[in-house]
């Protein structure tokens, strides 16, 4: 008996190998190469900013779209942020003097387009909440040289990310016309947030999931209203032998842009609680298509990381201009200048309350 | 003898004419717009409204659930630039900006661009989902053009 099934297993493993068909190939011609590389340099007039004047070298990224077939292709965008030395120390070079930056798979993903109407996302993805965060801080796609901190980098406005950065998981999204009238939608369900320091791509500290949504309506073509909604349990450690503590997360925000002629106006707002803290942020911003080689614009940010602590405001105003000295080229310069002025209980204020920074990046995309 | 100088009469008139000349309405020599489908596509009309969404990635599908595969011209082009600010009312710069954003967010690509009218026809001729806008007097029997409706 044993002897008929290891027979049968045989010829039916060297059926399966000498008339397996060839591996699945994807048509080359119809990859998508993407990417862009960037230079930054900064100089504040006091240490809250940049007071070395420093050179950045900020970005290095690929995207590659690979449509396997019409409604079903494979997204990733990896970038090396910062100048990435992952290299270990020779004998006459510290660590530190070597290593650094990071290597961050910003997206990667399945997407299946059932219909215009429902399509899905499996992977990890950029978190869909308001108009920056898919975007990231990409530099040819953002009109300044960062996108606003207030809401998407509360962290470095003296207070906790609204909402992660990324999400692993499920996301269902579409486009629905209605006579003149367009609406996008996405829905997503994800790991949520771990406690610094783990991967939440790798593993969940919680049996929680984060869920979220975001919808952006068009009554008419220039303009643009939305809201997004972020819910989850946010995972702290406390101690290494206590469990891991979790706290509840929620984060709203609404979107208006206006898009008449050279103009764009776009402003968000964000409303965020977790662990009893209230934090808000938002920004205003216009830019003006002034020709195909210049575009001037002005940001106004506010944030308040904290509504339970006084004084802590953070108000940013930006002020800059894009220049392309070449059509086809892709090559983007740009040019800011920004004034900070901060409440004294603001926790990101080291010892002067204001300062101001002059930025330049130049980007090239391909 | 003749002087070689205009007088003050006739260089008032010439002004004038040069005047009116300037300001009379200028008329650009455009036969008709048309877009065009694979000619095996059973599409008879479009509204404009879904072309934007096609060219701006927002609608991928036909109604009979084939994929669009919109065909675009390059920047210069003078069929093109009609096509945007007549259809889909878009300038040039703010679809640059637009695609860079969706590229760059994983939303989508662009339409793929082509140098003249004779090579977006013969991709829609080869693909069942292929859509572009030429002049009509591009449009030949291996394509099928269809009518735009515009907005109200």
């Amino acid at each position: 008996m044993r002897k008929k099934l290891f027979s049968t297993t045989t010829i039916l493993f060297a059926a399966f190998i000498f008339n397996a068909s060839p591996a699945f190939a994807v048509d080359l011609s119809k990859i998508t190469l993407n990417g862009f590389v960037d230079l930054e340099f900064s100089s504040a007039d006091n240490a809250e900013g940049n007071y070395n004047s420093s050179f950045h070298q900020h970005h290095l990224s690929f995207l590659l779209d690979v449509p396997v077939t019409d409604k079903l292709s494979a997204y990733t965008h990896i970038e090396f942020d910062h100048g990435t030395n992952i290299n270990t120390a020779n004998a006459n070079q510290t660590t530190a003097s070597r290593a650094g930056g990071d290597v961050i798979v910003e997206n990667a993903f399945i997407r299946y387009a059932s219909s215009d109407a429902v399509q899905f996302r499996f992977g990890r993805m950029l978190t869909p909440f308001g108009y920056y965060n898919e975007i990231h801080d990409a530099t040819p796609a953002i009109i300044s040289i960062a996108i606003p901190a207030a809401i998407n980098s509360m962290e470095e406005r003296g207070g906790i990310p609204m909402f992660p950065k990324w999400s692993t998981g499920l996301n269902v999204l579409g486009t629905v016309v209605m006579g003149y009238s367009t609406l996008d939608y996405t829905i997503y369900v994800g790991n949520g947030e771990n406690p610094a320091g783990w991967n939440d791509s790798q593993s969940d500290a919680n049996t929680n999931k984060a869920f979220g949504a975001r919808v952006n309506f068009q009554p008419v073509e220039y303009i643009q209203i939305g809201a997004s909604v972020y819910s989850g349990d946010k995972a702290s450690q406390t101690t290494t032998i206590a469990p891991i503590q979790s706290a509840p997360h929620t984060t709203g925000g609404i979107l208006l842009s206006v898009n008449v002629d050279s103009f764009f106006f776009l402003s968000e707002y964000a409303s965020s609680q977790v662990e009893g803290h209230s934090a808000s942020a938002g920004y205003g911003q216009l830019t003006y298509v002034l020709s195909r080689r210049f575009s001037p614009y002005y940001r106004f940010e506010y944030s308040d990381p904290d509504g339970s602590v006084s004084d802590d405001n953070w108000i940013e105003h930006i002020a800059g201009v894009n220049f392309r000295p070449m059509d086809m080229a892709n090559l983007i310069f740009k040019f800011e200048l920004s004034d900070n002025k901060r409440g004294a209980n603001n926790a990101a204020v080291k010892n002067d309350l204001n300062y101001k920074e002059a930025r330049f990046a130049v980007t090239l995309y391909f | 003898m003749r002087s070689p100088y205009i007088s003050r009469k006739t260089f008032l008139k010439a002004t004038l004419v040069a005047l009116a000349l300037s300001l009379a309405p200028v008329e650009k020599a455009f036969a008709e717009l048309v877009v065009i489908v694979n000619k095996n596509n059973p599409t008879a009309s479009i509204r404009a409204t879904d072309l934007r969404l096609i060219y701006n990635g927002g609608k991928r599908m036909f109604e009979n659930g084939t994929v669009i595969q919109p065909a675009n011209l390059q920047p210069e082009n003078e069929v093109r630039n009609d096509f945007f600010s007549r259809v889909l009312h878009l300038d040039a710069e703010s679809y640059r900006l637009y695609w860079v954003r969706m590229i760059f967010s994983g939303k989508g690509k662009p339409p793929v661009e082509f140098e003249n009218e004779e090579e977006a026809v013969n991709f829609v001729a080869t693909n069942k989902g292929g859509l572009a806008f030429v002049d009509s007097s591009s449009v030949d029997s291996s394509i099928k053009a269809v009518k735009i409706n515009l907005d109200e």
